[in-house]
């Protein structure tokens, strides 16, 4: 069944409770809602309930909340207790913040295991320092015929500079000789003969090949160069390739060597530092010239690399370079090996003896 | 209707008057109570209570005039409907009416108070049968006396909306006893 039409006036008048106004088909609707437009009939409020209208209306001042706790308060606090312990920690990182600061900073970071740079450990300020250690002795070896031994080269010595040095400037140790080859006698140990911070690296690992002669400095622990780089100059110098005995072009290697790898290597455990400091050494490009120098015959000698000075007291990587560089240069004469060292040569018996300790640091780190 | 006092009876009661309080409750209460029987029988006058608290309270933070007033009370009388409804749930209780005792205790006709009561309950059954959003107009423009502004106000719906739900549920209704109707004449003349 459907509704009959209903006007808004109707529609109105039966919400209203107008039953006389709607038309007669709606008539029915009207007696429907009739009950409900009866109110109920109420008094006042009770007391109770006046007294709880009463205290719910009055203006009432609200005690203000301890500062720590308010949410807000405390999530600001945290956010920027947070942000500052991050920007910190990130300036403390990347050794920007003022030295004492940051001294402060790395001492109290180290109690808990965090290694952060103290303020002279900057990259730019590492140099003039002398290398505390002296590098190890290479290994002689035998050449594969066993005619021509090569011999290792003494280890370098730590130089003692303590200011930023000039060119060769701070004489080093002298290098330990490297240990002969097993079976066959040194002939090629070349005694580290230059000052220098490149404390001398050791003997060269090779000579194997009697073309060759004694090749490579194997220094590990060379001195010189800066406090931090310092060390690594003559280390990688030494790293076996300086000589180019292992390899025609040995002092190719060496210098590329020289220039960089060692040069975290130097402090102890500082490696970062000093490893960025040696792509941008001087260094490392030495080499590169001194490679086509040793294209020549082979290395009759190797391990001048770690003997001889670094150019500068600057940071140890460019001095290792230098040093490796002009050495393995230096050694014209040398046919190169038929092949390389490394295929032909068996290692040396040994390293030689670290070298002698080089000087006391004057004043490198405080 | 309060009229022109309402601004000062509800200034007044800003500050916490208990006559302006008494004023403001005396005014709406029937309509209010009406309303909340028609919805919650059991607790009807509980919550009346809390409709008014809650008026009280929230009295410094309303604008408008004395329509708008009906219409936020109102407001509040639907929320606290719904707070009484999920404490109920939660309380798993269905108490008497106070109704019972008071018609077994009023000295009326009861033959005309259970003919009053079977007529109210019989439109209440009828409204029932409609969709939620047109009893709820249908209720507060009939039990609560609000205008289609008011309760629009109240719903949180434009005047539009409630006009065309409160028709289509004045049609509901004739069809629904037109249906009645037409039922019992088959069975009278059966």
């Amino acid at each position: 069944m459907t509704a009959p039409e209903l006007d808004e006036a109707s529609a109105e008048a039966l919400l209203a409770g107008h039953g006389a106004d709607v038309p007669g088909a709606w008539s029915g609707v009207a007696r429907l809602l009739a009950p409900l437009h009866e109110r109920p009939t109420v008094g006042g409020p009770s007391v109770a309930l006046l007294d709880r209208m009463e205290a719910a209306a009055s203006p009432r001042r609200r005690t203000a909340a301890p500062l720590w706790r308010r949410p807000r308060v405390v999530v600001g606090g945290v956010a920027a207790f947070v942000s500052m312990l991050l920007g910190f920690g990130g300036l403390a990182a990347a050794n920007a913040l003022p030295s004492g600061i940051q001294s402060f900073v790395s001492h109290a970071l180290d109690h808990i295991g965090i290694s952060v740079p103290l303020p002279h450990d900057h990259p730019s300020i590492g140099a003039g320092h002398g290398g505390s250690r002296g590098g190890a002795g290479g290994r002689g070896g035998p050449g594969p015929d066993g005619s021509s031994p090569g011999g290792g080269a003494g280890g370098g010595a730590g130089s003692g500079a303590s200011e930023p040095a000039p060119a060769g400037s701070q004489p080093g140790s002298t290098g330990d000789p490297g240990r002969p080859a097993a079976g066959d006698p040194p002939s090629a140990a070349v005694p580290p003969s230059s000052p220098g911070n490149a404390g001398g690296n050791g003997g060269g690992k090779a000579g194997g090949n009697p073309n060759n002669g004694g090749s490579g400095n194997g220094g590990t622990n060379p001195g010189g160069g800066g406090t931090k780089g310092g060390n690594a100059g003559g280390g990688n110098a030494g790293s076996g390739n300086a000589g180019g005995g292992n390899n025609a072009r040995g002092g190719n290697a060496g210098g590329g060597n020289a220039g960089g790898g060692n040069a975290g290597g130097a402090k102890s455990g500082r490696t970062a530092p000093t490893n960025r400091s040696a792509p941008s050494n001087p260094g490392a490009t030495a080499p590169g010239r001194n490679a086509t120098a040793s294209l020549g015959p082979g290395n009759a000698r190797a391990g001048l690399a770690g003997t001889t000075p670094g150019p500068t007291g600057s940071p140890g990587g460019s001095s290792g370079g230098a040093n490796a560089g002009p050495n393995a240069g230096s050694n014209p004469g040398s046919r190169p090996g038929p092949r390389p060292g490394s295929d032909t040569t068996p290692p040396g018996l040994g390293g030689g003896p670290p070298g002698p300790a080089g000087a006391p640091r004057a004043a490198g780190r405080p | 209707m309060l009229g022109a006092d309402f601004d000062e009876i509800v200034a007044a009661a800003r500050l916490g008057s208990r006559s302006a309080l008494a004023a403001l409750y005396a005014d709406l209460q029937p309509n209010v109570l009406a309303y909340l029987r028609a919805r919650s029988r059991a607790d009807a006058e509980d919550i009346a209570s809390d409709v008014w608290v809650s008026v009280a309270a929230g009295l410094q933070r309303f604008q408008g005039d004395e329509s708008g007033f009906r219409g936020w009370v109102f407001t509040i009388a639907r929320r606290r409907l719904v707070d009484a409804r999920r404490r109920r749930v939660r309380r798993a209780t269905d108490p008497a009416p106070r109704e019972v005792f008071t018609a077994i205790a009023s000295d009326v006709d009861p033959e005309g108070e259970v003919v009053t009561r079977l007529d109210y309950e019989a439109a209440l059954s009828a409204l029932a049968t409609l969709p939620r959003d047109q009893e709820d107009v249908v209720l507060l423009r009939v039990v609560a006396g609000l205008s289609v502004e008011e309760v629009g106000q109240a719903l949180g719906k434009r005047p539009g909306t409630v006009r065309v739900l409160q028709h289509r549920a004045l049609r509901r209704l004739a069809t629904v006893l037109g249906d009645h109707r037409a039922a019992h004449q088959l069975a009278d003349e059966a």
